[in-house]
């Protein structure tokens, strides 16, 4: 126990340490006026203008137009796989509703994977597609929170930056470095990394193994860093290629906080308020603290059903105890439980564990993080969905004592309510309709694996992850059917760009209004007790949203657990 | 005659799911103008 606890304050304070290095080297990306020649080359050859400034409209439609632009190119590639080089195996190429999920979930950061990778994917579609759609799309959402961020600490002006200008500055400055040494790092932990399809191998037994191969560790590296999630392999991080050491673990779940979290300090410093980022982080902390705590709680306690069967489930020397069913020996109960909460918190989506597995309670902590969105979140866009709620936690505090609400020293009007209420609500709109539409189509039993609450579990998750942009499974579905395929396409379509574009309109119109002064009536946004306020309406709104479905699922599979009925 | 019913098959799903993406892509542009509008 001590052990455990030392590991996630450790992992957690390095992680805090990185949050003010990244944040300066992203706050200078963010701010400087000048463009290095490989940036100038890049704009060059992309004909564009980077002293162009854009209003929001203009920034938001080249994002969602570009975005467009590599959705289609990717589903062609995918489409066309089976005629292009570089795949001894001859794998083929995807069918319509798989190629059209597949690449509308790596463009919008999902990685949602109705595919096996070995089996589906030529090493070149890993990399020109997967691998190619992780970058751009993790890009897109760290410079649409640059714009975002850039909008709030700005006045009187409609200009929120440029667009090429941030992506590329975000391709260049931060994802190409630290990726190319992650790849290093996971090389000499022992990741694949390799243009060979396959290698054959020697059983103890004797027996011939093939075993699938690639560029595994260039393709995790951008997977983590950029919050995607997608495996190369279908079991994921749980795959030994995948994730090797308790040191590639680790490295994944620092990896997974690195960007959400330095955006706070991104943040603070471009508002010139770094007292208002700490109170953010201070947000995603708590948040994150409390579903760490019951993830690793419920299933270190493991089922109570097994000890009247004499299991001892107790966390020895010798062994972890609790519940390990769908979990690696070599990581554990602490390491998976905060792999689990890392993974869904920022929207990762990767996977070292079956999630299916986890006990009733330790599954709800997954689902309910999706649902929530905003528990570091991912790259760029959980950071604006904090903010999202922020601007609605002061609207709130200021209708209650009657005042006109302010957030960093504007005016919180009709016009952006409308937008935070429009991006607040296209999230559960996704997944509850289709969660809903989904448990009306007949076929929807023929894709479970379990009955019952955790059946429905399986359906639920997938929307949530799907909406959320996670991307992780919770196992026990099979999602590949034109229903689901096609579906969770859109659920990943609508959870991206409806809840992103309305948020871009609220920083386009801060940006445009005048700075007041602030007043003795001023509700400051910077304080403690304006965290516990904010994540207070967070867990309140999505417990007022979600909670009926969650009742459905986890919570009432986790009563008749107690009544002694398992699923 | 499975082989061309097979490849219509796969023409027609091409066909659809580039249609859905565009569809959604120019509504996202055009959801982009009514916000502007708000």
């Amino acid at each position: 126990m001590v052990q455990d606890i030392t590991q996630f304050v450790l992992i957690l304070a390095v992680m805090t340490g990185l949050v003010v290095v990244l944040g300066k080297w992203m706050t200078h990306l963010f701010t400087s006026p000048t463009h290095n020649i490989i940036e100038r080359g890049t704009y060059g050859i992309l004909g564009v203008n980077p002293a162009e400034g854009m209003s929001w409209s203009r920034y938001g439609m080249v994002l969602l137009l570009s975005n467009a632009a590599m959705m289609l190119l990717g589903y062609l590639m995918l489409r066309l796989q089976e005629y292009l080089p570089g795949d001894p195996l001859a794998r083929g190429s995807q069918t319509p509703d798989l190629a059209f999920n597949t690449a509308a979930s790596f463009v919008t950061n999902t990685n949602w994977q109705s595919y096996s990778g070995e089996s589906s994917l030529s090493n070149f579609s890993q990399m020109a597609v997967i691998t190619f759609l992780m970058m751009v799309s993790a890009a897109t959402g760290v410079a649409a929170a640059g714009a975002f961020i850039r909008g709030l600490s700005r006045k009187n002006t409609a200009d929120i930056g440029n667009y090429w200008v941030d992506f590329t500055r975000v391709t260049y400055r931060v994802f190409l470095p630290i990726c190319f040494v992650m790849a290093l790092i996971y090389v000499w932990q022992g990741m694949p990394q390799t243009l060979n399809a396959d290698a054959i191998a020697a059983t103890l037994e004797g027996a011939k193994q093939q075993l699938i191969i690639g560029p595994v560790a260039s393709l995790e590296s951008i997977k983590h860093i950029g919050t995607n999630g997608g495996g190369f392999f279908a079991m994921n991080a749980a795959h030994p290629f995948e994730n090797p050491t308790p040191l590639t673990n680790t490295l994944h779940i620092l990896s997974m906080l690195l960007i959400p979290s330095a955006l706070t300090y991104v943040f603070g410093a471009m508002i010139l308020r770094r007292r208002q980022g700490w109170a953010f982080f201070g947000a995603f902390l708590v948040m994150f603290l409390g579903f760490l705590v019951l993830v690793y709680g419920t299933e270190q306690a493991g089922n109570p059903l097994l000890t009247p069967l004499g299991v001892d489930q107790t966390q020895t020397a010798l062994q972890a105890g609790g519940n390990m069913e769908g979990k690696e020996l070599r990581f554990g109960i602490a390491q998976t439980s905060l792999f689990v909460t890392t993974t869904t918190a920022a929207t990762t989506g990767s996977v070292d564990a079956m999630h299916s597995s986890l006990t009733p309670l330790g599954g709800l902590v997954p689902i309910a993080e999706m649902m929530l969105n905003n528990v570091f979140g991912g790259d760029g866009v959980g950071f604006i969905n904090l903010v999202t709620y922020a601007i609605l936690t002061v609207f709130l505090v200021g209708m209650m004592i009657g005042r006109t609400p302010e957030f960093l020293g504007k005016k919180v009007e009709a016009r952006e309510m409308k937008y935070v209420m429009l991006a607040v609500l296209a999230h559960p709109f996704s997944i509850l309709g289709f969660t809903a539409l989904a448990c009306l189509v007949p076929s929807t039993l023929e894709s479970l694996a379990n009955q019952g609450p955790h059946g429905f579990s399986e359906v639920l998750y997938a929307y949530t992850s799907g909406t959320a942009n996670n991307g992780s499974a919770f196992a026990g579905l099979n999602a590949n059917t034109t229903f689901f395929n096609t579906t969770i396409g859109l659920a990943m379509l609508i959870g991206r760009y409806l809840t992103l574009l309305p948020m871009l309109a609220v920083a386009g119109v801060l940006a445009a209004k005048k700075t007041i002064p602030e007043g003795p009536g001023t509700l400051s946004t910077a304080t403690p007790l304006f965290t516990g306020l904010l994540v207070f309406v967070i867990l309140v709104v999505g417990g007022l949203t979600f909670l009926p479905a969650l009742a459905l699922g986890p919570i009432v599979e986790h009563l008749m657990m107690l009544g002694g009925t398992t699923f | 005659m499975d082989r061309n019913n097979t490849n219509l098959a796969a023409t027609m799903g091409d066909l659809i799911f580039v249609a859905v993406t565009l569809l959604f892509f120019v509504l996202s542009a055009g959801f982009i103008m009514a916000l502007d509008r708000i």
